[in-house]
């Protein structure tokens, strides 16, 4: 690079307004993306879960009906109302809040991750473990609505 | 200034481009009235050589009124796959409904777990493990399940000639598609040509197989055909568990007819169904999944009520071995796992036992037999299949 070019750089503003109008733009784009996922996400109360290991849905619970659908191959029922998971890739368990929330309280998956989760008590998120290909979703919806893939 | 319009046009220009050419295009041959339904993607071309039939289409039942819901379950592990059952029903009179929804439930598990002894290739004492363990030539008492099953077989085994043949065990067994079989891992791995010959030979001789009626009592004769390879002597086996699925909707639709149930389904496995009314908008719609996408989602939909409809793809159980792929639908005639262009095959509108054998021996022709096959053969059905050509 030559020194009059050296010094026509010097010489320029680090921001032009047109450099300034698009990062305005980019920003406004994400922003306003950020919000219509924020705002559509859908925050009514959990109706049901489903839990599934590698998409084997081995344990489904209705909070409105307190109807449960369990696999005893994967699925172990303790006293005190949590249930135990436990595939090939390790075990998890999950407590049902038959007030409509359900959890991960254990793990032996390592990080941990679907434990610090938290609480799923509405229908805008889902707890995955990611170790153990496990996966809570929330279940509400009409179980027969017309519509079936094969 | 310029430099970043320019860097950010090549940016979008780039991802729209390469959006473009990851859209391969597959080809759809369906012999319903093409004024009726297209693909649902826009990567499916609906090609003509299929004639097109008009489909018995019963006129779809809705509920108008009453306190109607639906209730389900799901029976797992049945004959390696899960199946599952939802009803709709007046739940005016709660308890009755309920009553009577778990009698249905009882019933169905009786002829799920029935079938699964009977049918099983694993269980012990089942009329298939007998069979499977039997010498060759010698007669077995089988139940009445077997018998039936094997009675379907046989006829779809002469109407496609020989593409559907549960005789191809052994083939399927060294492929690794057997529960616990190893899959292979490279191409050294793979059956050599002679031992995957030597056996779908063997397999030829299904139609050899004779079934015995006698007083109330069931037998099956299996065929004195033996395949020696190696220094060993294998005598016939016989896995009938896909068309088996079917049997079993079949049994479950008559249950839920004798039941006065008509709206729901019953599922086995995502292969073979059958299906009521829907409670609310009449007609089902069934999506047949697309073979080459990870989601959910359907290539080509059809809207049916109180029909069976079953459905064979190669991308249920595969993997792939320098770029190869290997599923589980074979090639009766060749012994190896099918390689035709045909992708997914589905049927409706016949008995789920009859599609599930048919989709698979479609799957087995290949796009020029197959199209042959639905235009002389298969003027009673929907028939839907699509090609990788």
């Amino acid at each position: 690079m030559s020194l009059k070019k050296i010094q026509q750089v010097k010489r320029g503003k680090a921001f032009v307004i047109w450099d300034i109008l698009i990062y305005g733009v980019i920003i406004t784009v994400i922003g306003a993306i950020l919000l219509a996922v924020f705002l559509t996400r859908d925050t009514s109360p959990l109706k049901g879960v489903r839990i599934s290991v590698e998409d084997l849905v081995v344990y489904e619970y209705n909070f409105e009906s307190g109807d449960e659908k369990l696999n005893e191959t994967y699925v172990e029922k303790s006293d005190d109302g949590k249930i135990k998971v436990t595939s090939k890739y390790g075990y998890n368990v999950i407590e049902i809040n038959k007030n409509g929330s359900v959890k991960v309280t254990d793990a032996n998956c390592g990080k941990l991750d679907c434990v610090y989760t938290g609480e799923l008590k509405d229908n805008s998120g889902i707890i995955y473990c990611s170790p153990h290909k496990l996966k809570i979703v929330p279940y509400g919806f009409d179980i027969d609505d017309g519509n079936i893939i094969m | 200034m310029k430099k970043l319009c320019a860097s950010l046009c090549a940016i979008l220009s780039g991802l729209i481009l390469l959006s473009g050419c990851n859209t391969k295009t597959y080809n759809v041959y369906s012999n319903i009235p093409h004024d009726w339904t297209k693909p649902s993607l826009k990567n499916y071309i609906l090609k003509e050589d299929v004639l097109s039939v008009q489909p018995n289409m019963p006129e779809a039942k809705f509920v108008l009124e009453g306190n109607y819901k639906s209730v389900g379950k799901t029976f797992y592990n049945i004959m390696t796959s899960d199946a599952n059952i939802v009803i709709s029903d007046d739940f005016t009179n709660k308890a009755q409904a309920e009553q009577k929804f778990s009698s249905f439930l009882a019933d169905a598990e009786q002829i799920l777990k029935g079938a699964e002894g009977s049918l099983s290739i694993s269980v012990e004492g089942s009329a298939v493990y007998n069979f499977n363990n039997a010498d060759a030539g010698a007669t077995i008492k089988i139940d009445k399940t077997a018998y039936e099953v094997l009675d379907i077989a046989l006829n779809m085994h002469e109407f496609t000639q020989g593409y559907y043949n549960p005789a191809i065990y052994y083939n399927v067994e060294m492929y690794g598609f057997h529960e616990d079989a190893k899959k292979p891992q490279a191409k050294s791995e793979l059956p050599s040509d002679e031992k995957v010959q030597a056996f779908a030979e063997l397999s030829s001789h299904f139609s050899e197989v004779k079934l015995i009626e006698d007083d109330g009592e069931y037998y099956v004769k299996k065929p004195s055909a033996v395949c020696t390879f190696e220094g060993q002597t294998y005598s016939m086996k016989l896995d009938l568990g896909g068309i088996g699925k079917g049997y079993c909707a079949d049994l479950i639709s008559a249950l839920m007819d004798s039941y006065g149930y008509e709206y729901g389904y019953f599922d086995f496995g995502s292969s073979s169904m059958v299906c009521k009314n829907h409670y609310k908008q009449g007609d089902y719609k069934i999506g047949f999944r697309d073979p080459r996408s990870k989601s959910a989602q359907a290539y080509f939909e059809v809207f049916v009520n109180n029909k069976a409809v079953s459905t064979s793809a190669d991308d249920v159980k595969y993997y792939e071995i320098d770029g190869v792929r290997y599923c589980h639908i074979f090639n009766p005639t060749t012994g190896k796992p099918v390689d035709s262009e045909i992708m997914s095959a589905s049927i409706a509108g016949l008995s789920a036992a009859k599609g599930d054998a048919l989709t698979t021996a479609i799957m087995a022709m290949g796009k020029q037999k197959a199209v042959e096959f639905v235009n002389t053969k298969l003027n009673d059905a929907i028939v839907v299949f699509c090609c990788d050509e």
